[in-house]
């Protein structure tokens, strides 16, 4: 049977996390003799609380972050706190409901003003300093599920290109690694993972001045997180390459935007290499 | 000789008197590289469960391959009035057909409340009525797992007015009627007594002897507060000259169990943490010997 004290013990507490603490919860417990008052001791308790659900944030969302700033960045964790329906046990599951958060706040709220107040997006560039916020949590976020992403590779790459030299070759149906994620933006991811890496001062948003590109986030074979801007004819092609699509229509497709099929299969080989394709699947699955 | 000798571990493979290491992000690297001679690394299911690859994930696979382990969690929220979590518990019962050798733990205490987890393990008021209430939910873990479970008593900075049993009293009522077993943390009993001002060895000799199945020893922190400064549980430093004196005499009350150091905070190189769980071997090298395994 439930303990209607446990009940009201832990109602309580979770009252006091959202909002101040209850007179109630502050009447029963016995501090410490070294704190001062209850009050104390409970706010040591409900600041871990806190604290250690949110703080997984700041190693996952490290664009944002540098964008914004570590003061705006930890204000805007706490607000997402204080308004999350629930605290989950999993960092995943919590940067997922985070940037969900962001995704779903509308451009006219007054968060985005204070937010967008410290980015700087170039002159030339069409997108607002807030799509670039929700850009970077993006990437952030991919990159993140990337890297918990399990990519035992099954197949070696010798293995996939001994297959690629076999004469029916053309019917095998090419797939990427399960983990990788393909993502169109507007800002140049490439040049922004390399600004946060290298924690550069320049903080101007970097975009992409011939219109939004295609991007690759993948783990390679050392189970690094790469990203990677894709060609027409990668994107082309990695489009395709689902597990559904053989070789040969693939290739026969790539003819028509002038390429040969040595070209697509040289391609192909090339992506293996990479770790971007990982499998040669041999029927429709 | 302890009054405990003839008592034998729950677990198979892991003899009384073994000593080992908890695995975290901070360590597993190192301890992947370098494989140094454990009896047991400590495992937390949650880990299992949260991270479905990566590099992490990997290297925890690859070791509970090459080591015994134990497992400990951290999530159960047993004294919750949620209800139970049974995709972890079924997880928990697959690990242990995995591992033969191993136990599972979690703490005499609660942290989350249906979807709200505070990531902290949190006093609960020790009564009649929370004492059923934690047979009950100990039963139904029990059950789902197939095997007893060990509860680790916790570092608490509070108490509360409703409370009219110890915390020893309280240990004590729900390992008698649940069938559960006592994972014993020293530095907690000694930071708690030091923090209430009270006496850790009486303490611990109120503990009832037939319970204990395991000890973890970590290092506790002194912080300043509003009036005064207290020891803060944060695994962050080494174990402390007076918790090593009460794990000797715990030994001697309670006998050899697996013991754990615990470091998760402020990790060293691992050649720093080898060197207090080498102390932990050293006070139980005497056990070892003769009957206890
Ligand atoms: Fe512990």
């Amino acid at each position: 049977m439930r303990s209607q004290q446990i009940v009201r013990l832990q109602q309580q507490f979770l009252t006091s996390l959202h909002d101040k603490p209850t007179d109630w919860l502050l009447d029963q417990i016995i501090p410490a003799p070294a704190f001062k008052d209850s009050g104390e001791v409970l706010g040591i308790y409900l600041h871990r609380a806190m604290a250690r659900t949110i703080d997984p944030l700041h190693s996952i969302y490290k664009s944002l972050e540098w964008l914004l700033g570590e003061t705006t960045f930890e204000t805007l964790i706490e607000q997402f706190y204080a308004e999350s329906l629930g605290e989950p046990l999993s960092a995943q599951a919590l940067a997922t409901e985070f940037v969900s958060y962001l995704g779903e706040l509308k451009e006219n709220e007054s968060i985005w003003q204070k937010l967008s107040a410290n980015v700087e997006v170039d002159a030339q560039c069409k997108f607002t300093a807030a799509q670039a916020l929700v850009a970077a949590a993006f990437l952030d976020w991919r990159c993140h599920w990337v890297s918990l992403m399990p990519h035992q590779i099954q197949v070696s790459a010798e293995t996939l290109h001994k297959r690629m030299h076999h004469r029916s070759f053309i019917w095998l149906r090419p797939r990427l690694n399960s983990s990788s994620r393909m993502c169109v933006s507007g800002f140049d991811l490439v040049a922004l993972n390399k600004l946060v890496d290298s924690n550069s001062k320049n903080k101007v948003v970097p975009f992409c001045p011939n219109g939004p590109e295609t991007f690759l986030i993948h783990a390679d074979y050392d189970h690094n997180v790469v990203v990677r801007q894709l060609s027409a004819d990668e994107s082309r092609l990695l489009n395709h390459c689902d597990g559904t699509h053989t070789i040969a229509s693939i290739a026969h497709e790539a003819l028509f935007f002038e390429r040969t099929r040595d070209q697509t299969k040289q391609l192909l080989s090339d992506l293996i290499d990479q770790g971007v394709i990982t499998a040669l699947e041999e029927k429709l699955t | 000789m302890p009054p405990t000798a003839s008592l034998t571990p729950l677990s198979t493979g892991l003899a009384r008197a073994s000593a080992g290491l908890n695995l975290c992000h901070e360590n597993a690297q190192e301890l992947f590289d370098k494989r140094p001679e454990l009896d047991f690394i400590q495992i937390h299911p949650e880990h299992v469960l949260q991270e479905q690859g990566g590099v992490y994930r990997d290297q925890l696979d690859e070791l509970r391959r090459y080591y015994n382990v134990i497992l400990h969690g951290f999530g159960l929220s047993i004294g919750s009035s949620g209800p139970l979590d049974r995709e972890y518990l079924l997880l928990v019962r697959q690990l242990l057909k995995e591992h033969p050798e191993a136990v599972f733990s979690d703490h005499f205490s609660w942290s989350s409340l249906s979807k709200h987890h505070f990531h902290d393990l949190i006093p609960l008021i020790q009564t009649e009525e929370t004492i059923q209430y934690m047979v009950e939910r100990i039963e139904e873990t029990q059950d789902i797992i197939g095997s007893p479970i060990l509860l680790e008593n916790v570092s608490s900075y509070m108490r509360y007015k409703e409370s009219n049993f110890s915390e020893i009293e309280f240990i004590n009522e729900i390992t008698k009627r649940s069938g559960c077993y006592v994972l014993l943390d020293i530095n907690n009993i000694w930071g708690n007594a030091m923090n209430f001002k009270e006496d850790p060895w009486t303490e611990l000799s109120r503990l009832r002897p037939e319970s204990v199945r395991g000890y973890h020893m970590a290092g506790c922190t002194l912080e300043k507060v509003g009036a005064g400064s207290l020891y803060i549980d944060y695994h962050r430093e080494a174990v402390h000259d007076e918790v090593w004196d009460l794990y000797e005499q715990a030994l001697s009350l309670f006998g050899p169990w697996p013991t754990l150091l615990e470091w998760e905070n402020n990790v060293p190189p691992l050649e720093r943490t080898l060197q207090e769980v080498e102390k932990i071997s050293k006070r139980l090298r005497p056990y070892s010997l003769g009957a206890e395994q």
